[in-house]
């Protein structure tokens, strides 16, 4: 009967019942009477003999209806009972699950915000981000543009309903008396139009308030901004807020959880503000026409599809708009040979342009590397509950024998032993979720986890959850019903003689060596990875020559923001070197242009020797006491000093590199070289030791320093060496800075150390989720290795009596169980470093200072899994050991 | 010793209505009169008991049950063994000779 069928008919079945055991009554009450009985004694004599009428009515009822639960409430209560019976099982197996399920949610989380979940506008998919690839590489992007190229575009496209300019900008911002600096963008005034967003209060930006530079400051806030700084007051509408210096009318308050829609950044934007209100927003730049400067790509732009337009139509429109502005506005501004001339327009779907598309490349590399770690995780993991589960089945199967001999019915046994594995299944389900939020947690914390900040929020995927869920349960279900079938193919006759299973289970492991083998073989090549990537880390941290970079404290400090023409900036400079100079517990200070391992470069034209074309050089601006500051010493000639001056004789210091490219074999001290922007001679004062300017992976180029009292600039960063914790000189620093300019606000706080470590994000990712995960697999692969044997032992106990009473000696008996484990290891480690020297090929982009295949490495891993598979063979081998060999076989 | 009797008896019981139901359609009534001819020396039975057994064996889909007029005229309960239940009757067999060898093997043993 169908469960439909019975649900229907479920108020017949009461009738039926009823009438069926009528039948019965009748029949025999008809048959006694044909005996000879009186109707009256056939009638009490049937009741006699058919027992109690409504407990037999009662039970017809229950079978379909109460068993079900009853028998669910009973299975989970034995389940309890069996699983709390053995602590150690329960742990490993909920455990292992745990880290499986949770690794993968978290990793894939991210994967899924990164490159994988539409943006969270209407019509996403119809959103274009416009940007340039160089026709010379098809890994060269420029996703930027300049004003007048948004205005061309803008206005000739014939494939776009809108295409709007942003970029993200940072600004002083004044509230009552708190000052802060808060992060944003400036926009042009369709921007949010384009991407479909509607103002929570207030409006957008008018066209005409985006046309002439500096005219209209009107800004629109962000959600949480308002909270802040306006408790959430409506009436914020039309009131002014300060912006680097400069009033501003609110018009608007953005949607809660707008944040525009480019991930690779730090911080989430606060407010926006009109793109030609850069003279005041972006203070650097005031000197500039942007408007019509067409060479200064500023800009990154977004459009969205007219109605009915594909992609590829407006790519090609895209394109031959491109060649049309290559032959107009660009025509006046590059040489053919300039590399914009080379560009090729390209459209780029915006969901797949959320971080900037030359890193996308990377990103989805090392994101492919970890989903792959974490599966081989979840593999492990399930191969390990499955090797839990099979030994448990082995344990069992004289239970199961048993119980199948007394008649318990196989569909029980079997939903028993479901109930067994799905209770432990969800409790790895619970831990697993709890372990993905503390991991993805843990993930959003890391600065700039690929090579540029992210925006990432600490959120678990429930799909990814239910992927993995199901897959752990679907392992541990199916490897949990197995003592079931192993229990039927159980010899009745052994079972009830007692013979738990001497014999009977010695071929019995089945697939565990395999599993195990297997397990062996990913955790070597998750340890092979681990250490090829700390090894990266570690050579990345010693490219920087800067010594005990821990105590340089690093500050921003940007007197462009504050209007200072270049007399007040130098008066400010000077005093505020002079005065954290005479703090206690500062070693020396210096000011520098560009923080060497920030990712930038200064570069400038030079010339060597005269009639020489000039060659481009990285450059730096320093003061005084910045080599002795950093300590980068000076091989030759003498640091700049006090006589070094505004007026008096230009002077730079070079560094080896450059003194062996244009001087080899000549002493550099006293040349003179051409310098440009202005155009000047310098005299050569000193060589100083080389030093990375970029990053870790960035040649060394050939570079010279000059001083800042010489070439004055409007933002420096203030380097201060202290003698004991650099944190403890934040405060007096910044007072310092309040005492000069009350109005200025430093930028953020790092170490030398902190900002070179921001910029390894991507290396110390990998490096520590590679590392965890390799230690993990190398414990779980030991756990499980542990386990087989240990089971073997206990199975083989009568063998192993039966050896000893023969004459094999305890270590006779230690190296069998020992060499039994190490077989399966060898064999792992074996397959293990094949598959690796395949695999580390594809991360080699990603290594530094290490080759794909070190022989260091890879036989360090192997030594190290064999040293932990050591351990795990020894403690079941000297049980084994341990066998007295008459209580063995008394046993039996 | 009243709980190991009633358990064997279950299975057991399971295993006689299957084998009676197994030679033909048959009314709960008549398989009663079978079980008590067969049994009546070894164990007695309230006859009650049978139909919550019969219940639970068509429950479990080894045996089907159709309404008809027996020979009288009057509607019954027929019961017939299905697919699943020779299967199950077999296997249960097999267990019963294979449970009454290690059983007296046991005694023999213990001899």
């Amino acid at each position: 009967m169908r469960w439909y069928q019975r649900f229907f008919r479920r108020r017949l079945t009461e009738e039926r019942i009823e009438a069926e055991l009528r039948f019965h009554l009748d029949q025999q009450i008809a048959d006694f009477v044909a005996a000879g009985m009186t109707p009256e004694e056939a009638r009490r004599r049937a009741r006699l003999e058919f027992g109690g009428l409504e407990q037999v009515k009662e039970e017809c009822r229950d079978v379909g209806a109460a068993r079900f639960l009853e028998k669910l409430l009973q299975d989970v209560r034995y389940g309890v009972r069996m699983l709390r019976k053995n602590p150690g099982f329960t742990a490993v197996a909920v455990l292992t699950l745990a880290l499986g399920m949770g690794a993968n949610s978290a990793i894939f989380s991210f994967v899924d915000q990164l490159l994988l979940r539409p943006l969270p506008f209407p019509e996403a998919d119809r959103l274009v981000s416009p940007c340039y690839r160089s026709s010379q590489s098809s890994d060269v992007y420029n996703a930027s543009v300049s004003f007048p190229d948004y205005i061309f575009f803008r206005d000739h496209s014939t494939t776009l309903a809108g295409l709007a300019v942003y970029t993200d900008i940072e600004i002083a911002f004044r509230l009552g008396d708190q000052r802060v600096r808060i992060p944003g963008e400036i926009v042009s005034y369709n921007y949010f139009s384009v991407l479909g967003v509607s103002p929570f209060l207030g409006r957008w930006f008018l066209p005409d308030e985006d046309a002439v530079p500096g005219r209209n400051p009107v800004v629109v806030l962000g959600y949480a901004l308002w909270q802040q700084a306006f408790g959430s007051d409506p009436a914020v509408l039309g009131r002014r807020v300060a912006i680097n210096g400069a009033s501003f009318t609110i018009v608007g308050i953005a949607p809660r959880n707008f944040v525009g829609w480019r991930l690779d950044r730090a911080t989430k934007p606060e407010f926006w503000v009109p793109t030609m209100m850069y003279p005041v927003a972006v203070p650097e730049m005031a000197r500039w026409d942007l408007q019509h400067l067409v060479g200064d790509q500023w800009l990154s732009a977004v459009g969205r599809l007219k109605a009915g337009v594909t992609i590829a139509q407006a790519q090609t429109d895209f394109a031959y708009r491109l060649e049309q502005l290559k032959q107009t506005l660009w025509r006046d501004v590059f040489k053919k040979t300039d590399d914009p001339m080379q560009y090729v327009g390209m459209l780029v779907p915006a969901n797949e342009a959320r971080i900037d598309p030359a890193s996308r490349k990377t990103v989805r590399t090392l994101f492919t590397m970890l989903m792959a770690v974490a599966g081989l995780v979840l593999l492990i993991a399930c191969s390990n509950v499955a090797s839990l589960m099979l030994s448990r089945a082995c344990k069992r199967q004289s239970e199961m024998g048993v119980r199948l001999a007394l008649g318990a019915g196989r569909r029980r046994l079997f939903q028993q032993l479901l109930t067994e594995s799905l209770l432990i299944t969800f409790a790895g389900g619970g831990a697993g979720l709890m372990l993905a939020m503390l991991a993805s947690k843990f993930l959003a914390t890391f600065h700039q986890p690929f090579h540029m900040p992210l925006l990432l929020e600490s959120q678990l995927d429930l799909r990814v959850l239910a992927f993995t869920f199901i897959l752990a349960s679907s392992i541990s279900l199916l490897f949990g019903v197995l003592p079931l079938r192993q229990g039927m193919r159980v010899n009745l006759v052994s079972v009830v003689k007692g013979d738990s299973g001497s014999s009977a289970g010695r071929s019995r492991l089945g697939m565990q060596p395999f599993l195990i083998a297997g397990q062996v073989a990913i955790s070597v090549i998750l340890l092979i990875g681990a250490i090829l990537f700390v090894r990266t880390l570690r050579n990345a941290q010693a490219a920087d020559v800067t010594r005990d970079p821990g105590s340089v404290l690093l500050l921003n400090v940007n007197l462009a923001e504050r209007k200072y023409d270049e007399t007040r900036g130098r008066q400010f400079y000077s005093e505020l070197l002079a005065r954290v100079h005479a703090l206690p517990a500062v070693r020396s200070t210096a000011l520098v242009l560009v923080v060497p391992m920030g990712g930038r470069r200064g570069g400038n034209d030079i010339t060597a020797h005269p009639g020489e074309n000039p060659v481009q050089v990285d450059f730096n601006v320093v003061s005084d006491e910045y080599f002795q500051t950093v300590g980068l010493p000076l091989v030759r000639g003498r640091a700049f000093n006090a006589g070094d001056r505004e007026g008096s004789p230009n002077v730079a210091i070079i560094n080896e590199q450059m003194a062996q490219r244009f001087w080899p074999g000549e002493d550099p001290i006293g040349k003179q070289i051409g310098l440009e922007y202005p155009t000047r001679m310098a005299e050569i004062i000193g060589v100083v030791r080389d030093g990375r300017f970029r990053n870790y992976r960035a040649p060394i180029n050939p570079c010279y320093y000059v001083p800042f009292s010489q070439e004055y600039e409007g933002t420096m960063s203030l380097e201060v060496r202290a003698a004991g914790d650099p944190m403890r000189l934040v405060a007096p620093v910044r007072r310092q800075i309040h005492d000069l300019d009350e109005e200025l606000v430093a930028g953020d706080v790092w170490t030398l150390k902190s900002f070179r470590d921001a910029g390894l994000g991507q290396e110390r990712t990998s490096a520590a989720l590679l590392s965890g995960f390799g230690v993990l697999a190398v414990a779980l692969a030991g756990i499980g290795l542990y386990g087989v044997l240990a089971f073997s032992v206990a199975r083989r106990t009568h063998e192993i009596g039966v050896r000893m009473a023969l004459g094999a000696s305890r270590g006779n008996v230690l190296k069998l169980v020992t060499l039994q484990g190490m077989a399966l290891t060898l064999a792992g480690l074996a397959a293990g470093l094949i598959a690796a020297l395949g695999l580390t090929r594809w991360v080699a982009s990603a290594l530094y200072g290490v080759q794909p295949f070190d022989p260091v490495t890879f036989i360090g891993s192997a030594v190290v899994v064999a040293l932990v598979a050591l351990g795990a063979s020894y403690l079941p081998a000297r049980r084994a050991a341990k066998v007295d060999p008459m209580v063995a076989l008394r046993y039996e | 010793m009243a709980q190991p009797k009633a358990e064997l008896l279950k299975g057991t019981l399971d295993m006689l209505i299957l084998k009676i139901v197994a030679l033909g359609a048959i009314h709960g009534y008549a398989i009663a009169q079978r079980v008590q001819q067969i049994s009546r020396e070894f164990f007695q039975l309230p006859q009650g008991s049978l139909y919550p057994a019969l219940h639970r064996l068509e429950d479990r889909g080894w045996i089907e049950a159709e309404w008809r007029p027996t020979d009288t005229g009057r509607d019954a309960k027929f019961y017939a063994l299905t697919k699943l239940g020779r299967r199950q009757l077999e296997a249960e067999v097999a267990h019963w000779e294979r449970l009454t060898a290690a059983v007296s093997l046991i005694l023999r043993a213990a001899e």
